[in-house]
Protein backbone atom coordinates (compact mmCIF):
# COMPACT_ATOMS: atom_id res chain seq x y z
CA UNK A 1 0.00 0.00 0.00
CA UNK A 2 2.39 2.64 1.24
CA UNK A 3 4.62 1.43 -1.97
CA UNK A 4 2.11 2.59 -4.73
CA UNK A 5 1.08 5.56 -2.41
CA UNK A 6 4.92 6.95 -3.19
CA UNK A 7 4.78 5.16 -7.18
CA UNK A 8 1.79 7.96 -7.47
CA UNK A 9 3.61 10.92 -5.71
CA UNK A 10 6.45 9.83 -8.02
CA UNK A 11 4.15 10.13 -11.28
CA UNK A 12 2.77 13.14 -10.24
CA UNK A 13 6.08 15.12 -9.52
CA UNK A 14 7.18 14.22 -12.95
CA UNK A 15 4.11 15.22 -14.20
CA UNK A 16 4.85 18.39 -12.73
CA UNK A 17 7.81 18.75 -14.22
CA UNK A 18 7.01 17.97 -17.14
CA UNK A 19 4.32 20.29 -16.92
CA UNK A 20 6.80 23.01 -15.80
CA UNK A 21 9.21 22.56 -18.80
CA UNK A 22 6.23 22.77 -21.41
CA UNK A 23 4.66 25.92 -19.30
CA UNK A 24 8.38 27.27 -19.67
CA UNK A 25 8.58 26.81 -23.57
CA UNK A 26 5.35 27.61 -24.14
CA UNK A 27 5.79 30.88 -22.23
CA UNK A 28 9.15 31.73 -23.85
CA UNK A 29 7.27 31.64 -27.34
CA UNK A 30 4.10 33.34 -25.80
CA UNK A 31 6.31 36.38 -24.94
CA UNK A 32 8.36 36.40 -28.52
CA UNK A 33 5.18 36.50 -30.12
CA UNK A 34 3.71 39.59 -27.92
CA UNK A 35 7.64 41.28 -28.33
CA UNK A 36 7.39 40.38 -31.93
CA UNK A 37 3.48 41.68 -32.10
CA UNK A 38 3.89 44.89 -30.70
CA UNK A 39 7.09 45.54 -32.70
CA UNK A 40 4.92 45.08 -35.94
CA UNK A 41 2.44 46.86 -34.35
CA UNK A 42 4.96 50.38 -34.18
CA UNK A 43 6.40 49.57 -37.48
CA UNK A 44 2.62 50.06 -38.97
CA UNK A 45 2.01 53.04 -37.09
CA UNK A 46 5.39 54.71 -37.55
CA UNK A 47 5.01 54.01 -41.22
CA UNK A 48 1.53 55.16 -40.90
CA UNK A 49 3.37 58.52 -39.16
CA UNK A 50 6.06 59.22 -41.54
CA UNK A 51 3.98 58.94 -44.68
CA UNK A 52 1.88 61.87 -43.23
CA UNK A 53 5.24 63.60 -42.49
CA UNK A 54 6.07 62.80 -45.98
CA UNK A 55 2.61 64.76 -47.13
CA UNK A 56 2.97 67.93 -45.07
CA UNK A 57 6.34 68.17 -45.97
CA UNK A 58 5.37 68.12 -49.60
CA UNK A 59 2.40 69.85 -49.19
CA UNK A 60 4.69 72.74 -47.69
CA UNK A 61 7.50 72.56 -50.49
CA UNK A 62 9.86 71.18 -48.34
CA UNK A 63 9.53 74.03 -45.71
CA UNK A 64 10.90 72.15 -42.98
CA UNK A 65 9.90 75.10 -39.74
CA UNK A 66 6.21 75.29 -41.49
CA UNK A 67 5.61 71.32 -41.15
CA UNK A 68 7.69 71.62 -37.47
CA UNK A 69 4.81 73.55 -36.63
CA UNK A 70 2.15 70.90 -37.82
CA UNK A 71 3.82 67.92 -36.38
CA UNK A 72 4.89 69.83 -33.27
CA UNK A 73 8.66 69.19 -33.39
CA UNK A 74 11.87 71.03 -33.28
CA UNK A 75 14.43 72.15 -36.25
CA UNK A 76 18.07 71.96 -35.94
CA UNK A 77 20.10 73.04 -39.29
CA UNK A 78 18.50 70.59 -42.00
CA UNK A 79 17.03 68.13 -39.73
CA UNK A 80 13.75 67.98 -37.79
CA UNK A 81 12.76 65.55 -34.95
CA UNK A 82 9.70 65.12 -34.14
CA UNK A 83 9.15 62.22 -30.79
CA UNK A 84 6.09 60.04 -30.77
CA UNK A 85 4.77 57.70 -28.32
CA UNK A 86 7.56 54.59 -28.20
CA UNK A 87 9.52 56.16 -31.24
CA UNK A 88 10.90 59.31 -32.95
CA UNK A 89 10.70 60.60 -36.46
CA UNK A 90 14.08 62.27 -37.73
CA UNK A 91 13.50 64.05 -40.98
CA UNK A 92 16.86 65.52 -42.89
CA UNK A 93 16.82 67.35 -46.05
CA UNK A 94 18.82 67.55 -49.24
CA UNK A 95 18.58 69.92 -51.38
CA UNK A 96 20.24 69.79 -55.16
CA UNK A 97 19.82 71.69 -58.25
CA UNK A 98 15.83 71.42 -59.05
CA UNK A 99 15.43 68.62 -56.46
CA UNK A 100 14.63 68.96 -52.97
CA UNK A 101 15.44 65.23 -51.08
CA UNK A 102 13.95 64.52 -47.73
CA UNK A 103 14.90 61.39 -46.07
CA UNK A 104 12.51 60.48 -43.08
CA UNK A 105 13.29 57.87 -40.77
CA UNK A 106 11.44 56.33 -37.27
CA UNK A 107 14.01 55.79 -34.48
CA UNK A 108 13.50 53.92 -31.36
CA UNK A 109 16.38 53.11 -28.98
CA UNK A 110 18.81 53.50 -31.16
CA UNK A 111 17.47 51.38 -33.64
CA UNK A 112 15.54 52.68 -37.16
CA UNK A 113 12.06 51.08 -36.92
CA UNK A 114 11.03 52.74 -40.56
CA UNK A 115 12.40 54.40 -43.45
CA UNK A 116 11.06 56.51 -46.61
CA UNK A 117 12.77 58.59 -49.03
CA UNK A 118 10.01 61.39 -50.18
CA UNK A 119 11.72 64.04 -53.48
CA UNK A 120 9.88 66.99 -55.03
CA UNK A 121 10.62 69.19 -57.57
CA UNK A 122 12.00 72.65 -56.58
CA UNK A 123 12.92 76.22 -58.61
CA UNK B 1 -1.84 2.45 13.79
CA UNK B 2 1.19 4.52 11.97
CA UNK B 3 0.93 2.77 8.84
CA UNK B 4 -2.73 3.67 8.27
CA UNK B 5 -2.03 7.15 9.07
CA UNK B 6 1.14 7.22 7.00
CA UNK B 7 -0.80 6.00 4.21
CA UNK B 8 -3.14 9.09 4.40
CA UNK B 9 -0.37 11.61 4.99
CA UNK B 10 0.78 10.43 1.42
CA UNK B 11 -2.62 10.08 -0.01
CA UNK B 12 -3.37 14.42 0.77
CA UNK B 13 0.29 14.78 -0.65
CA UNK B 14 -0.85 13.15 -3.34
CA UNK B 15 -3.96 14.72 -3.91
CA UNK B 16 -2.08 17.98 -3.00
CA UNK B 17 -0.14 17.51 -5.51
CA UNK B 18 -2.66 16.96 -8.28
CA UNK B 19 -4.22 19.90 -7.27
CA UNK B 20 -0.85 22.13 -8.06
CA UNK B 21 -0.56 20.16 -11.33
CA UNK B 22 -4.36 21.04 -12.21
CA UNK B 23 -3.79 24.84 -11.14
CA UNK B 24 -0.84 24.86 -13.04
CA UNK B 25 -2.40 23.80 -16.10
CA UNK B 26 -4.96 26.19 -15.90
CA UNK B 27 -2.97 28.88 -15.15
CA UNK B 28 -0.66 28.28 -18.45
CA UNK B 29 -3.77 27.43 -20.26
CA UNK B 30 -5.61 30.83 -19.49
CA UNK B 31 -2.99 33.16 -18.91
CA UNK B 32 -1.81 31.49 -22.98
CA UNK B 33 -5.22 32.13 -24.01
CA UNK B 34 -5.25 35.65 -22.82
CA UNK B 35 -2.07 36.59 -24.56
CA UNK B 36 -3.51 35.14 -27.67
CA UNK B 37 -6.64 37.06 -27.27
CA UNK B 38 -4.71 40.11 -26.91
CA UNK B 39 -2.24 38.93 -30.25
CA UNK B 40 -5.65 38.53 -32.76
CA UNK B 41 -7.00 41.78 -31.19
CA UNK B 42 -4.34 43.64 -31.92
CA UNK B 43 -3.54 42.18 -35.06
CA UNK B 44 -7.26 42.78 -36.15
CA UNK B 45 -7.16 46.45 -35.18
CA UNK B 46 -3.94 47.10 -36.89
CA UNK B 47 -5.37 45.15 -40.00
CA UNK B 48 -8.59 47.37 -40.12
CA UNK B 49 -6.26 50.72 -39.45
CA UNK B 50 -3.73 50.10 -42.31
CA UNK B 51 -6.29 48.65 -44.65
CA UNK B 52 -8.56 51.30 -43.95
CA UNK B 53 -5.85 54.34 -44.28
CA UNK B 54 -4.43 52.77 -47.44
CA UNK B 55 -7.83 52.41 -49.31
CA UNK B 56 -8.35 55.87 -48.15
CA UNK B 57 -4.55 57.12 -49.50
CA UNK B 58 -4.89 55.26 -52.79
CA UNK B 59 -8.36 56.63 -53.66
CA UNK B 60 -6.69 59.96 -53.21
CA UNK B 61 -4.16 59.44 -55.41
CA UNK B 62 -6.16 58.08 -58.16
CA UNK B 63 -7.95 61.32 -58.02
CA UNK B 64 -6.91 63.28 -61.47
CA UNK B 65 -5.85 66.93 -60.57
CA UNK B 66 -6.31 68.78 -57.24
CA UNK B 67 -9.71 70.25 -58.24
CA UNK B 68 -11.26 66.74 -59.19
CA UNK B 69 -11.35 66.73 -55.25
CA UNK B 70 -13.92 67.50 -53.22
CA UNK B 71 -15.38 67.61 -49.51
CA UNK B 72 -19.28 67.99 -49.08
CA UNK B 73 -21.56 66.68 -46.39
CA UNK B 74 -22.94 63.34 -47.51
CA UNK B 75 -23.87 60.18 -45.01
CA UNK B 76 -23.07 60.47 -41.31
CA UNK B 77 -21.09 63.46 -41.83
CA UNK B 78 -18.17 64.51 -43.92
CA UNK B 79 -17.61 63.11 -47.44
CA UNK B 80 -14.93 62.99 -50.31
CA UNK B 81 -16.10 63.55 -53.44
CA UNK B 82 -13.75 62.67 -56.47
CA UNK B 83 -14.61 63.87 -59.65
CA UNK B 84 -13.86 62.24 -63.07
CA UNK B 85 -14.74 63.98 -66.04
CA UNK B 86 -15.56 61.46 -69.32
CA UNK B 87 -16.20 63.83 -72.27
CA UNK B 88 -19.14 65.96 -71.45
CA UNK B 89 -20.51 64.37 -68.24
CA UNK B 90 -18.94 64.70 -64.91
CA UNK B 91 -19.17 60.91 -62.70
CA UNK B 92 -18.66 61.30 -59.33
CA UNK B 93 -16.60 58.56 -56.32
CA UNK B 94 -18.57 59.79 -53.04
CA UNK B 95 -16.62 58.44 -50.28
CA UNK B 96 -18.23 58.63 -46.67
CA UNK B 97 -19.54 56.99 -43.78
CA UNK B 98 -23.03 55.73 -43.23
CA UNK B 99 -24.71 53.44 -40.21
CA UNK B 100 -21.08 52.17 -38.90
CA UNK B 101 -19.81 51.48 -42.53
CA UNK B 102 -17.33 53.21 -44.62
CA UNK B 103 -19.01 53.32 -47.71
CA UNK B 104 -18.33 54.18 -51.59
CA UNK B 105 -20.79 55.44 -53.97
CA UNK B 106 -19.77 55.83 -57.94
CA UNK B 107 -22.51 57.86 -60.16
CA UNK B 108 -23.53 60.99 -61.77
CA UNK B 109 -22.72 63.89 -60.00
CA UNK B 110 -26.01 65.29 -60.16
CA UNK B 111 -27.85 61.86 -60.00
CA UNK B 112 -30.33 61.63 -56.73
CA UNK B 113 -28.56 58.46 -54.83
CA UNK B 114 -29.14 58.36 -51.15
CA UNK B 115 -26.14 56.85 -48.42
CA UNK B 116 -27.95 53.68 -47.97
CA UNK B 117 -27.19 53.00 -51.81
CA UNK B 118 -23.94 52.91 -51.75
CA UNK B 119 -21.07 49.78 -51.55
CA UNK B 120 -20.15 48.56 -47.82
CA UNK B 121 -15.89 48.66 -47.63
CA UNK B 122 -15.41 48.87 -43.99
CA UNK B 123 -16.42 48.88 -40.58
CA UNK B 124 -15.87 52.33 -39.59
CA UNK B 125 -17.80 55.34 -37.17
CA UNK B 126 -17.12 58.40 -38.96
CA UNK B 127 -14.78 60.60 -40.83
CA UNK B 128 -13.57 64.00 -40.12
CA UNK B 129 -12.24 65.76 -43.21
CA UNK B 130 -10.85 68.99 -43.05
CA UNK B 131 -8.39 70.84 -46.13
CA UNK B 132 -5.40 73.62 -45.28
CA UNK B 133 -3.57 74.95 -47.96
CA UNK B 134 -2.30 72.03 -50.00
CA UNK B 135 -3.24 69.58 -47.63
CA UNK B 136 -5.80 67.18 -46.86
CA UNK B 137 -6.37 66.23 -43.55
CA UNK B 138 -8.83 62.99 -42.59
CA UNK B 139 -9.28 61.28 -39.13
CA UNK B 140 -11.33 58.30 -39.44
CA UNK B 141 -13.28 57.02 -36.33
CA UNK B 142 -13.21 53.66 -35.64
CA UNK B 143 -14.06 52.15 -31.79
CA UNK B 144 -12.95 55.50 -30.03
CA UNK B 145 -9.92 55.49 -31.58
CA UNK B 146 -8.90 58.89 -34.28
CA UNK B 147 -6.13 57.15 -37.23
CA UNK B 148 -4.85 60.46 -39.18
CA UNK B 149 -4.32 60.62 -42.99
CA UNK B 150 -3.05 63.72 -44.27
CA UNK B 151 -2.56 64.05 -48.22
CA UNK B 152 -0.51 66.86 -50.34
CA UNK B 153 -3.23 67.98 -52.92
CA UNK B 154 -0.10 70.28 -54.32
CA UNK B 155 3.37 68.61 -55.22
CA UNK B 156 4.82 66.13 -56.55
CA UNK B 157 4.69 62.19 -55.35
CA UNK B 158 6.62 61.24 -52.33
Amino acid sequence: MKNRSVLVLIEQAIMILVLSVVAAICLTVVSEAYVTAQNSHLRDRSLEDLQNAAELLQGRDGDLTETAALLGGTVEENTLTVSREGYVIQMQIHRETYLGKAELTAVREGQILSKITVCWQEG
Amino acid sequence: MKRTSGSTLSGVLALVLLAVLSVSVLGVLLGGARVYQNLTHQGQEDYNRRTCLQYLSTKLRQAQTPDSLELRPFGDGDALFLLERYGSRTFVTRIYCHDGWLMELFSIDDAGFSPEDGEKILPLDGLRIQEKTGIVEIEALYQGEAWQLCHATEGGDP
